[in-house]
């Protein structure tokens, strides 16, 4: 386990759909401080693994899953998945991975891996998968013009978000996006939730391990 | 001086140990390498039944009775017994012994009966068992003398036992005595407590153990044995207690599976409780183990090649060799559009030839092969066109997916196996079934996208992490 670098302390209380600056800091109530600044401090934390799971619910019992680890170690990155497809006609495949799913014989799980070296994907192994995002994009942060409605916490952070792309650190298309994170000096989980422009109803949950 | 209460040795607290080690004790991946093949026979979980399969598995198995020079023979000891620059383990003290035979001297070994000759019940003096290289080990003949015929014990206090060299220096403590009781190291417990284990498996007769036969000739070294001859315990039940949990606070080294190798490569077996110490709760803790899947050596298939027409179905089926070895495997096919196959069943697709592979999970460098011919049918059958058309007429393009796709697959499959002149005669319902089935393959294809679209973009916010 890397060491972790320390976050700033900071206490908030919201009023309204304001965010109110930190009292403990002491000082003048003039003095503005940037209250994402610890998050994306968190962002800095050298995690040994990230968990993704990412579910797709169309309704009616049915949905896609998806799961996806980030893992560091000698410092290098790599990537290991696995994700559900829905079989075309005349296909077979390999099930779905939930054990109670009533559909998951109409479905194939995707499972691979891929290392990340020096900001290519280097050696997949398994089925195909892309990551476009990944490689392009700039990943999560944290800015106040991002949310709406925010509230900060000691231990808890929830939002909606007004500017999903910014936030995401990539384009999406959806509404009604929400987040929610918990951490102490670092982030437990994050969970993103929004709705597709099909009306499919998308969850992203992050897990954090030092 | 090491202290250990007696209330250790309750039955609770070696049911805890045992529920402990089923739990955390599964044999290194090192181990099970190098003999999974030699205990591929034991299929029992427990008991007298595993006992007795162990019995069964290594007097079977030991074709060479070592005599007792061969135990003081340095070919064979440096490699039962090996320690650094070509010297021996002393086995109590574990600690480096001169490997020079001069029996009798200070300073150097003598053959230590671990189960003392005068406690056999007369089976063996400096034969057969008593000359068993997985029994006798190099103690310093102080060492040796001091201990005796002792029985083994656990106690508190107790005179230091200690191997000196011949200048009668100490060198290290090799176990501690009381009355005429003998209780080793720590680090030796366990060492004594398989050695005994083996002894009393091996040498007892197969009615005392549950197995069923007692080797091959040799018949004068079996008969009855029991724990309580070599270890002093209030029964039999807390004698083999108190083994358990010696073999459990001193799990089998490195030493011991040397040993191991040495023995079956000189003698032809092995002892079991070095390389499965699971064993060892499973007979005489309440415990169980499930057989270790042993990687087969070859796998054959059934039939061993296909010849079909478009929309058969065949059963490939898998014979692993040993029959007893592990015959799971993953499927695969050279080429996925003239057949698909999924746990052994093959569907003929289309018109070709293809390769289906079946490649062993436990050794994926052993595999088999079956190449299968796709023919189309050609002509006209009645009784396909009009199973064919029932299916059309059967095809569900609303409700549940399942049902949908269920229905959808059985016409697919049917339209698959009717010959060119057959799809030409049933054009309109050839026709119904694409619209249903490209209807259906662009329902759930849009899912895939938007699950793709979203995975992306979640996979896209660790980009943040890659510095």
């Amino acid at each position: 386990m890397m060491k972790m670098k320390k976050g700033i302390p900071f206490f908030a209380a919201t009023m309204g759909a304001t965010l109110a600056l930190c009292a403990c800091f002491g000082g003048p109530m003039s003095e503005k401080k940037d209250p994402y600044a610890p998050l994306n401090d968190m962002l800095g934390v050298s995690y040994s693994e990230i968990a993704l799971t990412v579910t797709d619910d169309f309704g009616g019992g049915l949905y896609l899953k998806g799961e996806y680890t980030l893992s560091f170690g000698g410092g290098s990155a790599s990537v290991s998945y696995r994700a559900e497809r829905f079989l075309a006609v005349g296909e077979t495949g390999t099930g779905g991975m939930g054990e109670d799913d009533p559909f998951s014989s109409l479905k194939t799980t995707l499972t691979g891996s891929a290392a990340i070296e020096n900001g290519s994907v280097t050696s997949v192994q398994g089925d195909p998968v892309e990551f476009p995002a990944l490689l392009t994009g700039k990943g999560l942060s944290f800015k106040e013009e991002y949310f709406e409605n925010a509230a900060i916490t000691e231990m808890v952070f929830s939002a909606d978000v007004k500017d999903a792309a910014g936030f995401l650190g990539t384009p999406i298309d959806c509404s009604d996006m929400s987040v929610q994170a918990s951490y102490i000096d670092f982030f437990l989980d994050l969970t993103v939730r929004y709705t597709s422009e099909s009306g499919d109803l998308v969850e992203y949950v992050y897990v954090f391990t030092l | 001086m090491r202290t250990i209460s007696k209330k250790l040795f309750s039955v609770g607290l070696v049911s805890v140990m045992v529920c402990l080690f089923a739990v955390t004790w599964a044999p290194s991946p090192r181990r099970a390498d190098a003999a999974a093949d030699y205990y591929a026979p034991i299929t029992a979980t427990e008991g007298t039944a595993l006992l007795g399969q162990i019995h069964d598995l290594i007097t079977t198995t030991h074709t060479k009775y070592t005599s007792y020079d061969d135990c003081k023979n340095p070919t064979y000891v440096k490699r039962t017994d090996p320690a650094p620059n070509g010297q021996l383990m002393e086995f109590y003290a574990q600690a480096e012994l001169s490997s020079s035979w001069q029996s009798g001297k200070s300073g150097t070994w003598n053959r230590e009966h671990v189960w003392c000759q005068s406690l056999s019940n007369g089976l063996w003096g400096t034969s057969g068992g008593g000359s068993d290289l997985l029994h006798i080990r190099p103690t310093e003949s102080r060492v040796n003398s001091t201990r005796n015929n002792d029985k083994y014990a656990e106690f508190s206090g107790g005179t230091e036992v200690w191997y000196r060299d011949a200048s009668n220096k100490q060198i290290a403590v090799a176990g501690y005595t009381m009355g005429s009781r003998f209780m080793p190291i720590d680090t030796a417990k366990g060492d004594v407590a398989r050695v005994v284990m083996y002894v009393y498996t091996h040498y007892n007769t197969y009615s005392n153990v549950g197995g069923s036969t007692n080797g091959k000739g040799n018949s004068g070294y079996f008969g009855t044995l029991k724990f309580t001859n070599v270890i002093s315990a209030a029964n039999e039940q807390a004698a083999a207690e108190l083994l358990l949990e010696w073999h459990m606070s001193d799990p089998p080294d490195d030493l011991e599976r040397a040993r191991n190798e040495a023995a079956e490569d000189i003698q032809g077996n092995r002892n079991p409780f070095v390389d499965h110490p699971e064993y060892a709760a499973a007979i005489w803790g309440g415990g169980s183990v499930t057989p270790e899947p042993v990687a087969p050596d070859s796998l054959k298939l059934s039939p061993a090649s296909l010849s079909m027409t478009v929309g058969e179905t065949a059963l490939l089926t898998v014979s692993p060799t040993p029959a007893t070895a592990d015959g799971s495997v993953e499927w695969s096919v050279s080429d996925g559009g003239v057949v698909s196959v999924s746990d052994g069943k093959v569907t003929a697709l289309s018109e070709g030839t293809a390769t289906v592979t079946a490649v062993s999970k436990a050794d994926p460098s052993v595999k088999a092969a079956a190449q299968v011919t796709v023919v189309k049918p050609s002509g006209v059958d009645r009784a396909r066109l009009e199973a064919f058309r029932i299916a059309v007429a059967n095809i569900k393009t609303e409700g549940s997916l399942t049902v949908r796709a269920a229905s959808l697959n059985k016409a697919y499959l049917a339209y698959l196996a009717l010959s060119d002149e057959e799809r030409a005669e049933a054009e309109q319902d050839v026709s119904r079934m694409r619209e249903a089935v490209d209807a259906y393959n662009e329902l759930v294809g849009g899912y895939n996208g938007e699950a793709e679209r979203a995975e992306s973009g979640a996979v896209g916010g660790f980009a943040a992490f890659l510095g």
